[in-house]
């Protein structure tokens, strides 16, 4: 679904990323690992073209993206779930929920749906659907995060640390909702700070060492490598 | 001063604060949208007023001639983002932190010359628009009231309404919201924020429009009237506090009215007493009389 | 760009304007000429404000005009003296201009603006109005002229007057640019944090800049009520506070000789567009909209971009010793006392409790979003906590805003890094000094030239050799690698001769070869005695220099020891890198 190839991305004269490539096959959750300042962020960011790489292709489907505006990579299905929530704190839950799907051309029929799938995938959303999304704990935000873009009816999925000062029990409650997302056909392209977490749930993963691909492989294979485990605990 | 006297000033007050607040509607949208606001914003009313005027002497029908300017001030509003103030963001670092202010001041100096060109220096009436003559009385409760004034009272709620609609009902409202929340996230849930940013500013303009047509019978209209209402505008946003939609139409409405019985007491500087009494308030609270956070408006 | 003296420059600028009203071809010229040296004074004012310190005026004309009215009325109908009503004028536009501020002080930005709009606005409609003091449109008429009682010789007088003034107002601007307070002014106008941060009372030169800049345009309407003996209110709308403004913009903001060139531009239009004074204002509309939209540098950005400041060599400078002497304290200690901090409820820090020892390297660690920012800034005093105290060397600062604490020796580095980018790297990290001598002796050595701050270059370019980065010292922060600017940021911060030392994510972003030099150079602050507080994510980092650590997670401490102890904490490994084995 998503295909990287040989990207370098600046932002001012600063280099960012050096020749990063990654392939995203559909039904797949690929995990991008690495330390603060490695250039997860700035990644996602790229696929999203909020930044345009100074060289290399991404594909988007078998089509590249260069040139496409974000909203509407956005509406063709490459939802971008970004760091820090970004609930829009003066909108309802539903409003919120709703704002994305109501972009990308889905019908009313749809949207319905989509609301009914997702308030049974996180009911707390559910009954708190009224309430303004500023008002919302951290974890019930990153869930509505979650769920704004799965309204989109989206093909690919990139999340930025969904964990980011989330209590252990709803971090795994997050990651085993997208392995059941993955496992039904979505595309998922995690980004995450926790490693070993993000291991665990993905199938393959890439560890970003300032802003370089340092070690690539199965998440389960990585999971073993004290490498990994030693670039973040030194 | 008789209690028809009071009666008489409120209404009028109510009348020239509705005008305020729909102005001030206008600069609202946009600093939320966007941080930036149209410093000329009383000079687009200032067109509006104009333009209905000459549409209606030359004999348009009341409902064409409204039509007319809201066209006129769309096209108005979008020229503007698009000359005066998308410029500027592709500009980044080179443009200063305000050159907005003076962008659209200067858009301001351009409009009021035109009109001058096409109207002259002088001070004109507009004809009616609700009724045949400008002292048709009406009477409420026995307190006689211009029939004119009252009709634009009306109009005004309904359009304050509209917006509140716009704002807090309709899908456009909500994309308003996120991209005031954050523009990068907005176009990551497919909102053209481009698209929104040119939407406020349109909207701007046709509240300044609109303020244009119903002030027109209230007050004398000449090329240079602008200023004044851009000032009074922007200050009834201020007591509203930039970031309370609501606030704002309790601004605009004690302001018109404080401003009626200041200019009933003192005839030579009644109308700088209200404009005295906000800087003096933002003085002591910079978030206005009704915003809650501390002010922090860039 | 050869390095003219200054003082002789300055005097070649006396010859001009002794020789100009006599060689001038005809009185006219004269006339221009002073109107150039009076409206030039209120651009410099402007320019000053808007460029420099990065607020916005809309009601320059206003107090153009209250200095105009002042002193022509109080010379004119009450007789008074000239000397004394310009002084009292002055007085005036300086008092106008402090309440004016005062009003945009703790809002900024968008108020400043409306707040001088309709400042300017009310000026023009008193005037308008007060016809029984002003004469209204009719103006107040017989204002004494300064000509020294001679009528032949009186515009040229008048010319010196106005020239000689315009000349101490530049060498004043010359001197705010090329010294500490312009760089101050531009800290403030790129980032309060970091001006608080070097110490600096921001809402204080806030203030003080645009009652400064009102006074100079109130100067200018003096001059101008005294050039002409008439004073209407007829000059004194919106229009008067654009030209201003568009001299400014189109001279070139921000750098000191621009309003002389967009003041000449200025007159040069007006005289043109006289004759097509029915399209003036469009005109004038016209050319706001392109200089801002395409030239924004303005007409002197055409004659190339600023230069650098000439360095001093760098084998001039002397080696860089690190030390907390000359403060008086023998390093410092930090104490956090169930420091809580919650955001609209939300508990961003609970009862976080901590202490730098005198001397030691204490670092915080914890994942994103564990609240280590909210600690270093609650310390820092960019925050007030919602409960708890900070004491340093044991004096209670919980009260005590950011640059009080600065001055007490609390220097912090910035995670997303505070460099002001309108200077160079050199200047950022004299940034971090005080000034060593009275204004009076600045100014001197500032006309002396060369050596002017020489001995403070001198020791901000040793402390960028002592890190390693002397070479870059002329360049601007925005040209450098992201690791380069972290280590400028460390070098003002050593600048500012700390007792104790926050250090927020020193080596996020940078390669392993700079961390280790970051670590070095770190641990030599330390052995001269400074306490620092570290918060970092690179572990290596952390564990190879820090005596004690302590460990956030969800605002909560939850370890503390040394790296030792903390590495083996089960509770540290499971917050750091995701529950092992809990996962789904």
């Amino acid at each position: 679904m998503i295909e990287v190839d040989h990207i370098d991305v600046a932002i001012g004269p600063v280099g960012i990323l050096h020749d990063v490539s990654l392939r995203l096959a559909p039904g797949r959750l690929v995990t991008v690992i690495g330390a603060n300042g490695a250039g997860k962020t700035t990644l996602l960011r790229t696929l999203s073209n909020i930044v345009s790489p100074r060289s290399g292709t991404i594909r988007f489907d078998g089509r590249p993206t260069a040139g496409i505006k974000p909203h509407l990579l956005a509406r063709a299905g490459l939802v971008h779930v970004p760091q820090g929530r970004q609930i829009v704190p003066g909108l309802t839950v539903r409003d919120n929920l709703v704002i994305g799907a109501d972009r990308a051309g889905l019908d009313a029929g749809t949207i319905a749906e989509g609301l009914e799938r997702e308030f049974a995938r996180f009911p707390v959303l559910k009954e708190r659907q009224h309430i303004l999304g500023g008002n919302l704990s951290g974890g019930e935000q990153q869930m509505l995060a979650v769920s704004r873009a799965l309204m989109m009816r989206p093909k690919v999925l990139l999340l930025d640390e969904p964990s980011l000062g989330l209590a252990p029990q709803v971090v795994t409650t997050i990651l085993k909702a997208l392995r059941g997302l993955a496992d039904d056909g979505l595309s998922v392209l995690l980004v995450e700070q926790l490693a070993l977490l993000a291991l665990d749930t993905a199938d393959e993963a890439h560890v970003l060492q300032r802003g370089r691909v340092a070690l690539s492989g199965p998440a389960a294979e990585l999971r073993r490598d004290r490498a990994v485990i030693e670039s973040y605990l030194g | 001063m008789t209690l028809l006297n009071f009666f008489q000033l409120l209404v009028s007050g109510i009348a020239m604060g509705a005008i305020y607040t729909l102005t001030a509607k206008g600069l609202f949208i946009t600093h939320l949208a966007t941080h930036r606001l149209n410093f000329g914003q009383g000079d687009f009313l200032m067109v509006g007023a104009f333009a209905s005027i000459g549409m209606l002497t030359a004999g348009v029908p009341a409902p064409l001639a409204v039509l007319g300017v809201l066209v006129l001030m769309g096209v108005l509003g979008y020229l503007l983002e698009r000359f005066a103030i998308r410029p500027l963001d592709r500009l980044g670092d080179r443009a200063g932190a305000y050159s907005w202010v003076l962008t659209t001041a200067g858009a301001a100096l351009i409009l009021q010359n035109i009109v001058e060109l096409g109207f002259g220096k002088s001070a004109q009436y507009a004809p009616p628009l609700f009724s045949k003559t400008r002292d048709n009385v009406i009477s409420i409760l026995g307190v006689g009231i211009f029939f004119e004034e009252a009709a634009i009272i009306i109009t005004a709620f309904i359009v304050v309404g509209a917006f509140y609609w716009f704002l807090f009902g309709s899908r456009w409202g909500k994309a308003v919201y996120a991209v005031a929340f954050n523009p990068e996230a907005a176009s990551l849930f497919g909102i053209d924020v481009r698209g929104v940013v040119v939407l406020v500013f349109v909207l701007a303009a046709l509240m300044a429009g609109i303020s244009g047509v119903l002030v027109g019978p209230l007050v004398s209209v000449h090329p240079h009237m602008g200023l004044i209402f851009t000032i009074k505008a922007l200050a009834v946003a201020a007591v509203g506090g930039f970031t309370n939609p609501v606030g704002i139409l309790l601004g605009g409405l004690l302001f018109g009215v404080a401003e009626a019985f200041s200019n009933y007491w003192d005839s030579a500087f009644g109308d700088l007493y209200p404009l005295l009494f906000v800087m003096a308030l933002l003085a002591v609270r910079p978030s206005g009389l009704f915003g809650e956070r501390r002010a922090d408006v860039r | 760009m050869p390095r003219t003296p200054r003082l002789a420059a300055y005097a070649l600028a006396i010859a001009v304007i002794a020789i100009f009203p006599l060689i001038a071809p005809n009185p006219f010229f004269v006339h221009v000429g002073q109107t150039f040296a009076y409206t030039a004074i209120a651009v410099i004012g402007l320019n000053i404000l808007l460029g420099l310190s990065g607020q916005m005026s809309l009601g320059h004309g206003g107090f153009y005009a209250v200095g105009a009215y002042v002193s022509a009325i109080l010379a004119t109908t009450y007789g008074w003296p000239l000397t004394l009503s310009m002084g009292v004028a002055l007085a005036a536009c300086l008092l106008a201009g402090l309440l004016v501020g005062a009003v945009a002080l703790r809002t900024r930005g968008l108020y400043l603006a409306m707040a001088t709009l309709a400042f300017g606005f009310i000026v023009e409609i008193v005037a308008q109005r007060w016809v029984s003091v002003t004469g209204g449109t009719m103006g107040v008429m017989g204002v004494p002229q300064i000509d020294f009682g001679n009528f032949r010789m009186g515009p040229t007088y008048f010319f010196w007057v106005a020239a000689g003034i315009l000349l101490l107002v530049q060498v004043g601007s010359d001197y705010v640019f090329g010294s500490a307070i312009g760089r101050r002014l531009n800290a403030i106008k790129e980032s309060e944090s970091f001006a608080a941060t070097v110490g600096l009372n921001v809402p204080l030169w806030r203030i003080g800049v645009f009652a400064a800049s009102a006074a100079l345009a109130g100067l200018a309407g003096v001059l101008f009520a005294h050039q002409s003996g008439f004073v209407s209110s007829d000059a004194f709308n919106i229009r008067l506070t654009i030209s201003l403004l568009i001299a400014t913009v189109i001279g070139g903001l921000g750098r000191s000789a621009g309003p002389l060139l967009g003041t000449a531009i200025l007159i040069g239009i007006a005289e043109a567009i006289a004759a097509v004074h029915d399209i003036g204002l469009m005109l004038y509309g016209g050319i706001l909209l392109v200089v801002l939209l395409v030239f924004p540098e303005g007409a002197i950005g055409l004659f190339g971009r600023r230069r650098a400041t000439a360095a001093v060599a760098p084998e001039a400078a002397p080696a860089f010793h690190p030390a907390i002497a000359g403060r008086g304290r023998a390093g410092g200690r930090l104490d956090v006392e169930s420091v809580t901090k919650s955001y609209a409820g939300v508990v961003a820090l609970r009862e976080a409790t901590l202490s730098v020892e005198p001397g030691t390297v204490h670092a915080l660690i914890g994942p994103n979003g564990a609240g280590k920012s909210t600690f270093i800034n609650v310390v820092a005093g960019l925050y007030a906590p919602t409960s708890g105290h900070i004491r340093i060397g044991g004096v209670d600062v919980t009260d005590l805003p950011a640059h009080r604490r600065a001055r007490l020796g609390l220097v912090r580095t910035f995670q997303n890094l505070q460099l002001i980018q309108g200077v160079s790297v050199l200047e950022n990290v004299m940034l971090g000094m005080e000034r060593r001598r009275g204004l009076a002796a600045d100014v001197l050595a500032f006309l002396g030239g060369a050596g002017h701050e020489a001995r403070e270059r001198a020791e901000a370019a040793s402390i960028l050799a002592f890190l390693g980065i002397g070479q870059l010292a002329d360049m601007k922060p925005k040209d450098l690698s992201y690791g380069h600017r972290k280590l400028v940021e460390l070098a003002r911060a050593i600048a500012q001769k700390p007792a104790i030392l926050l250090l927020d994510e020193p080596v996020a972003g940078v390669n392993p070869q700079e961390a280790r030099e970051v670590a070095r150079i770190v641990a030599k602050l330390r052995d001269a005695g400074i306490s620092v507080l570290l918060v970092e994510h690179n572990m290596e980092f952390v564990m190879g220099l820090a005596d004690r650590v302590t460990v956030l997670d969800f605002g909560n401490p939850i370890a503390s020891g040394t790296p030792a102890e903390v590495q083996k904490d089960p509770k540290v490994i499971r917050a750091y890198l995701g529950a092992v084995g809990d996962a789904a």
